[in-house]
C-alpha cells in the first residue's frame, strides 16, 4: 500500500492553472524528490499535501487515509520550509517541543524527546539560543529537528538547502541521505537542483509548468527521458540536440542533419519516424568522444576550454549546435577544429514540435 | 569607523549640545519656580517657599482624585484599545477585498479635529436628542444622562478616545502583520497547532515588539489627554472627569497659580516617566526576549 496518493489534483490561482492533473504514488519508506525549475508549482504542490492551502479539485490519501478535506494539523504530516520558518520568539529547545506541546505532552517527556533530537542532529550546544542567534546551517538543523521530533507518517522538505552555501549544502545532503537510511522514513522533497535530485531520491517526479512529466528512478531520468523537456533538464553538462530529419532509405534510418550536408546512419529502428519529420536528436557528453578529423562522423570547432583539474569541460560548435562534453585535460585548444564520433546506439530521438521521445 | 575625528560630529553636536541646553535650562526654571509662590494675582511678591507646593499637592485632594482618574483613564483607554484594535486585525482576514478602502477610513477619526471629534460626540451623548440614547430606548433600556452624571461621564469621554484612537492601533497592528513573516504560522498549523493556539503563541510573540511600541505611544497620549475633556465636560461635572493634566491647567489659567500649576505639571511629568519605564522595562528587557 502506498504512503502517500496524490490523484488527479488540479489547483489554480484566479485563471491561471498551477497544478494540472498530478497524480503520483509514494511507497512506504520512499525518498520521493519532485524536481522542476522555479515556478512550476512544487511548493504549491507540497503545501496541498500538507494541507496549508485547498485544492481545486482531486483527492490526497495519506497512510491509507483520505486527508483531502483535512486541515494541515490532522493530516500528521512533518514540514522542512525553505525560510526553515522558525518560531523568532522561542528558543531552539521551545521550537523542536512545539509540536509536541500541541499534543498535550507533558514538559519531561517532551524535553527527553528534544534531547534525544538534539543529539541526533548535533544541536544540544544551541538548545538554549533563539533563531536568530544562529547560522544558517543550524537553522536548518534545527526546522529538521522539529520535524524530526515526532514521528510523522510523512516527511515534507522545501528546498531546505537552497538558502545554504555550496560547502554546507554537500554536508547537509549528505546528512539528510543519512538520516533517511536510518529512520526509513517516507520523504517529499522538492528542489530544482538535479545534483540533490539525483543524489537523494529512490524516485524522482519531474514537475514543468504544472504538469508530471516522467516519474523514475534516477537512472530511468537519466537514462530514459520521456521527453525533450526532462532530457535537457538533467545532466550536467547538458544533453547535446542536434536538429534535422529523418528519412528511411532501404530499411535503414538516416538522419540528416540541418545547415549541413552531413548523414548519420541510426541503428534504430526505420518505423519510428516517417520520412522527413522534424527530428532532434540527443546525445549524452559521455557518448560524444573526440577523435582524429579523418576518421570523424562529424566536424566541429572547440568554442571554449574550461579545464577543473582532471579533464577539461569543452564547449563545441557542432555545425552551429553548442555541445558540451568532458575531455581529459589538455587535449584540445580553443578555436580548433576536431572529429567527433558518436555513439548513436544512445542516441535518444525527440519529434521537433512536441519533444516527444520516438525512440 | 564612528572615530573622534569623524568630521560629521561637526553636524550633530551643536544641535545636541542645543537642545540639551534648552531642555536643562527649562526644566531647571521649572523646578525654581516650583519652589516659590508665583502667583499672577500677586504679580512681583512671590517669595521661596521651598517643598511647600510638592507637601500642598499631597495634601490636596482634588489633585490626587485627578492623579487617580489620570492613571484609571490612561489604563483603560491604552489597554481596551490595543486588545480591541488587536482583535479587530486579527479577526478580519489577512487579505480581504476591500482592505485598501477601510485602511483609508481608519484614518477619518484620527485626523479629525478633536474639536470636531468632542463636538460630535456630545451630539451623541445628548441626553434628550443623542444617538446615544436613542440607541439604548431601541434595545429596551433606560435613558443615561452620559456627560452629565459623574458616575458615567469619564467613561463616556473614554468612548469617545476609544473611538478615535483604536483605528490608530488597527493601523499599525496591520502593518506590523503585513510584515511578519508567514512560514512560522503555517509550519505552526502543521506542527498540529489550532488557529486560536497559532495566534496566541506564534502571532503575538512575533508582533509584541509593534504591540508595545503602540501601547507606549497610547499611553503617553491618554496621560496627557486634554481636547476630549476641554470640549466634552470641562472636567465636570462636579470635577468627575477632571485629570491631573486638566488640573494644571485650571489651576494655572484659572485661579492664576504658576508655582502650584508647575508643580502639578512636574509631578505628572515623573509620574508618567516613572510608569513608562517600568513599561518599557517588561516590554523591553535588556538581555533577550521576554517570557
Ligand atoms: N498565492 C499565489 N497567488 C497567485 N499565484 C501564485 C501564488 N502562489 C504561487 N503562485 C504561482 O504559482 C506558480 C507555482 O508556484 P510555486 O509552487 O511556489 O513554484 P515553485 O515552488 O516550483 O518554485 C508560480 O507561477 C507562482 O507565480
Ligand atoms: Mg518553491
Amino acid at each position: 500500500m502506498a504512503q502517500l496518493s496524490i490523484r488527479d489534483v488540479r489547483k489554480s490561482y484566479g485563471s491561471v492553472a498551477v497544478l494540472n492533473d498530478i497524480s503520483i504514488e509514494v511507497e512506504e519508506g520512499a525518498f520521493v524528490v519532485l524536481l522542476g525549475p522555479s515556478g512550476c508549482g512544487k511548493s504549491t504542490l507540497l503545501h496541498a499535501i500538507a494541507g496549508l492551502h485547498e485544492i481545486g479539485s482531486g483527492s490526497i490519501v495519506i497512510g491509507g487515509r483520505d486527508v483531502t478535506d483535512l486541515p494541515a494539523r490532522e493530516r500528521d504530516v512533518a514540514m522542512v520550509f525553505q525560510s526553515y520558518a522558525l518560531y523568532p520568539t522561542m528558543s531552539v529547545r521551545e521550537n523542536i517541543g512545539f509540536p509536541l506541546k500541541m499534543r498535550g505532552l507533558d514538559k519531561k517527556a517532551i524535553s527527553e524527546s528534544v534531547d534525544r533530537v538534539a543529539a541526533i542532529l548535533q544541536i544540544e550546544p544551541l538548545l538554549e539560543r533563539r533563531p536568530r542567534e544562529l547560522s544558517g546551517g543550524q537553522r536548518q538543523r534545527v526546522a529538521i529537528g522539529r520535524a524530526l521530533v515526532r514521528d510523522p507518517k510523512l516527511f515534507l522538505f522545501d528546498e531546505p538547502l537552497s538558502n545554504l552555501d555550496a560547502a554546507l549544502r554537500g554536508d547537509l545532503r549528505a546528512e539528510i541521505k543519512r538520516l533517511h537510511q536510518r529512520i526509513k522514513r517516507t520523504m517529499v522533497y522538492v528542489t530544482h537542483d538535479q545534483i540533490e535530485a539525483m543524489t537523494l531520491a529512490t524516485k524522482i517526479v519531474i514537475l514543468n509548468r504544472g504538469v508530471v512529466q516522467q516519474i523514475g528512478t534516477p537512472q530511468e531520468i537519466y537514462f530514459n527521458p520521456a521527453n525533450l523537456f526532462v532530457a535537457r533538464f538533467i545532466g550536467s553538462p547538458p544533453i547535446t540536440l542536434l536538429e534535422g530529419k529523418t528519412a528511411n532509405r532501404n530499411g535503414e534510418l538516416l538522419f540528416k542533419l540541418s545547415n549541413s550536408d552531413v548523414e548519420l546512419s541510426m541503428p534504430q529502428s526505420t518505423n519510428l519516424a516517417g520520412d522527413e519529420t522534424e527530428t532532434i536528436l540527443g546525445l549524452r557528453p559521455e557518448n560524444i568522444q573526440i577523435v582524429r578529423e579523418g576518421n570523424a562522423s562529424l566536424s566541429a570547432t572547440v568554442d571554449l576550454v574550461e579545464p577543473t583539474g582532471p579533464e577539461d569541460i569543452v564547449t563545441l560548435n557542432v555545425q552551429g549546435a553548442p555541445s558540451v562534453i568532458r575531455t581529459a585535460a589538455g587535449m584540445t585548444t580553443q578555436g580548433s577544429s576536431v572529429g567527433l564520433e558518436l555513439d548513436l546506439g544512445k542516441a535518444l530521438l525527440f519529434e521537433s514540435g512536441s519533444g516527444t521521445r520516438l525512440s | 569607523m564612528a572615530k573622534r575625528t569623524d568630521p560629521s560630529r561637526f553636524f550633530y553636536q551643536p544641535i545636541i549640545a542645543v537642545l540639551s541646553l534648552t531642555s536643562l535650562v527649562l526644566t531647571v526654571y521649572v523646578v525654581w519656580l516650583s519652589l516659590r509662590d508665583l502667583s499672577l494675582m500677586r504679580a512681583g511678591r512671590d517669595t521661596f517657599v521651598g517643598i511647600d507646593n510638592y507637601i500642598r499637592f499631597f495634601n490636596d485632594p482634588r489633585g490626587l482624585w485627578a492623579l487617580w482618574r489620570t492613571v484609571l483613564f490612561t489604563v483603560l483607554a491604552t489597554s481596551i484599545e490595543v486588545v480591541l484594535g488587536l482583535a479587530i486585525v486579527l479577526f478580519l482576514d489577512r487579505n480581504f477585498a476591500l482592505k485598501r478602502l477601510v485602511r483609508t477610513l481608519l484614518l477619518v477619526p484620527i485626523i479629525m479635529t478633536p474639536v470636531v471629534v468632542g463636538l460630535t460626540w456630545r451630539f451623541i451623548f445628548d441626553p434628550a436628542s443623542g444617538m446615544a440614547n436613542y440607541l439604548l430606548s431601541r434595545l429596551g433600556f433606560d435613558a443615561m444622562d452620559w456627560l452629565g452624571s459623574p458616575q458615567v461621564a469619564l467613561y463616556s469621554v473614554l468612548i469617545a478616545d476609544i473611538w478615535q484612537w483604536t483605528p490608530f492601533v488597527i493601523l499599525l497592528s496591520m502593518a506590523a502583520l503585513d510584515s511578519a513573516p508567514s512560514d512560522p504560522l503555517d509550519a505552526a498549523r502543521v506542527d498540529g497547532a489550532r488557529e486560536w493556539q497559532v495566534t496566541w503563541y506564534v502571532l503575538l510573540p512575533m508582533l509584541r515588539r509593534a504591540i508595545a511600541i503602540v501601547a507606549l505611544i497610547r499611553a503617553i497620549d491618554s496621560i496627557k489627554a486634554f481636547d476630549l475633556f476641554y470640549i466634552m465636560t470641562r472636567g465636570g461635572p462636579a470635577l468627575s472627569t477632571e485629570t491631573l493634566n486638566f488640573y494644571g491647567y485650571v489651576v494655572a489659567f484659572t485661579n492664576f497659580e504658576i508655582s502650584y500649576s508647575l508643580t502639578v505639571a512636574l509631578i505628572l511629568t515623573i509620574f508618567t516617566n516613572v510608569a513608562l519605564l517600568a513599561m518599557y522595562g517588561v516590554l523591553f528587557p535588556k538581555n533577550g526576549e521576554p517570557r
